[in-house]
């Protein structure tokens, strides 16, 4: 355990269950909410739910298993702050750049004499509010984008504009999040596009097929290729 | 009475009157709980055990989060919020990872049922998608905080960096399930193409060109948005003529 831990790390565990405890409460009342709500309307098949699960566990589990920032974070706050920051709208590279900033404001370096418990707590109000006004905004603002979107339902048009703004604004994300994650790397863009290739063959494979299982694995497929084929391209040209 | 009328609700009518309502009622009560909880440790152990360094390194330091993170914490919602829907946004900024994992898994879900957020199938499938991520990650974040260094430690070295492709990899697999869909992928890619080069335009204006990165996610989709309005006006003009 670090030295700035010692003395509170029972009650820092105390606030993190806590605050995990929320994540789950959260969770399961919107689950509950669209349960009742799919069953009530016969909306979602048990085996498309089953599908949805899957898709999510094994999404999820990909891309969170190994986490350098998180082995990281763990070494220099802990693992009740690392955990408390990680399950709770903190991505492990975000938290870590919040701690490096609170860390170079005080001048002290993780891991030394000079890393005291006040600075630890001064790490974790850095760490909390880099991510705290994503609450906020979400409290303001959702309600009323949906407000929008039920007022352009109710114009009765001929055409609605949200699958235009659905497939538009997931396109956008597509193209941000691709440009975030290769550019300047040439072992991710090989990765991207044997992800494409790989998912590609495995969708036409599930169509042809006419296999939902099969078309569920696109996501896995395009993770696992992306991993072998960038990593062999880093390893032997890089 | 009340009861009769809710039962002869069609799905959509159901889902504006009380599934909506109650997702924000959900949503923000407990991001409003969830506030006052990720701020409790710092209030006990700085105000009531005393473990307080100086205000001023406080400011300091607030101050640059501020100046770091207000463009993301002003856009990012509001750019997510039309593939994850209302109770996907909540889920995702509460428990966190949103466009590494949630995007992901609200695109992977709505594609596999062939549906999107603007139904209410596709917000129910794109809600049992991420609670159970939520799930995983809450258990895979257990394993790495209770074993994570030994389990890392025992991976040969390629295995643990294979893992930085992870995400990218994820990208990839968005791009084909938005593009090869029944119209086959030829066209998908044709019709996602305008929308892919003003993404990565704008990304590059704001990343390269200029260093106003925070605001790039809203920037790539708010143009993209407003593509997608004029391609809107543009089939809604032909549908009017027809009638």
């Amino acid at each position: 355990m670090i030295d700035a831990l010692k003395g509170i790390n029972g009650g820092m565990w105390a606030f993190t269950a806590v605050i995990i405890g929320m994540v789950f409460v959260q969770a399961f009342l919107f689950f509950g909410l669209a349960r009742k709500f799919s069953v009530k309307h016969a909306l979602v098949t048990k085996e498309e739910a089953k599908m949805a699960a899957r898709t999510g566990v094994v999404t999820c589990f990909g891309a969170t298993m190994i986490s350098a920032s998180t082995l990281a974070l763990i070494a220099m706050v802990g693992s009740a702050i690392t955990f408390m920051r990680c399950g709770v709208i903190g991505a492990p590279g975000w938290e870590l750049m919040m701690a490096q900033v609170a860390s170079s404001a005080v001048h002290v370096d993780f891991g030394t004499p000079e890393f005291t418990t006040e600075i630890l707590i001064l790490c974790l109000f850095c760490m909390v509010l880099g991510s705290a006004p994503y609450f906020i905004n979400c409290i303001i603002m959702l309600k009323p984008l949906d407000m929008m979107v039920e007022k352009e339902k109710k114009a009765e048009k001929k055409l609605s504009f949200m699958p235009y703004m659905g497939k538009a604004a997931m396109r956008g994300l597509i193209g941000c999040l691709a440009m975030d994650n290769m550019w300047g790397n040439a072992a991710k863009e090989v990765g991207f596009v044997c992800a494409v290739l790989g998912g590609l063959a495995v969708s036409q494979m599930a169509k042809k097929l006419k296999n939902s299982l099969l078309s569920s694995m696109v996501m896995p497929t395009g993770m696992i290729v992306a991993m072998v084929a960038g990593q062999l391209f880093a390893t032997y040209f890089m | 009475m009340n009861e009769e009328k809710v039962n002869v609700m069609s799905a959509e009518e159901d889902y504006s009157k009380n599934f909506m309502p109650k997702v924000h009622r959900i949503g923000r009560v407990t991001m409003l709980i969830s506030l006052v909880l990720v701020f409790s440790p710092i209030i006990y152990y700085a105000l009531i055990r005393g473990f307080t360094a100086p205000v001023s390194l406080y400011i300091s330091a607030g101050l640059s989060i501020c100046a770091t993170g207000i463009g993301m914490w002003l856009s990012e919602p509001e750019a997510c919020w039309p593939v994850l829907g209302s109770a996907g946004t909540y889920i995702a900024y509460l428990a966190g990872d949103v466009s590494s994992t949630r995007v992901p898994v609200a695109v992977a879900c709505q594609k596999t049922a062939d549906t999107d957020i603007s139904s209410p199938k596709g917000q129910v499938i794109t809600i049992y998608g991420l609670v159970a991520s939520v799930v995983t990650k809450i258990i895979v974040l257990i394993i790495q905080v209770a074993v994570g260094t030994w389990i890392i430690s025992k991976l040969p070295d390629a295995v643990t960096a294979s893992f930085s492709f992870v995400v990218i990899g994820c990208v990839g697999a968005m791009l084909i399930m938005n593009t090869n869909g029944k119209a086959g992928f030829v066209k998908g890619l044709a019709a996602g193409l305008p929308y892919l080069v003003v993404s990565v335009v704008m990304w590059l204006l704001f990343n390269v060109a200029t260093d106003w990165w925070a605001f790039s996610m809203i920037a790539c989709v708010g143009s993209c948005v407003v593509l997608g309005y004029i391609f809107y006006r543009r089939d809604l003009k032909a549908a009017e003529a027809q009638k």
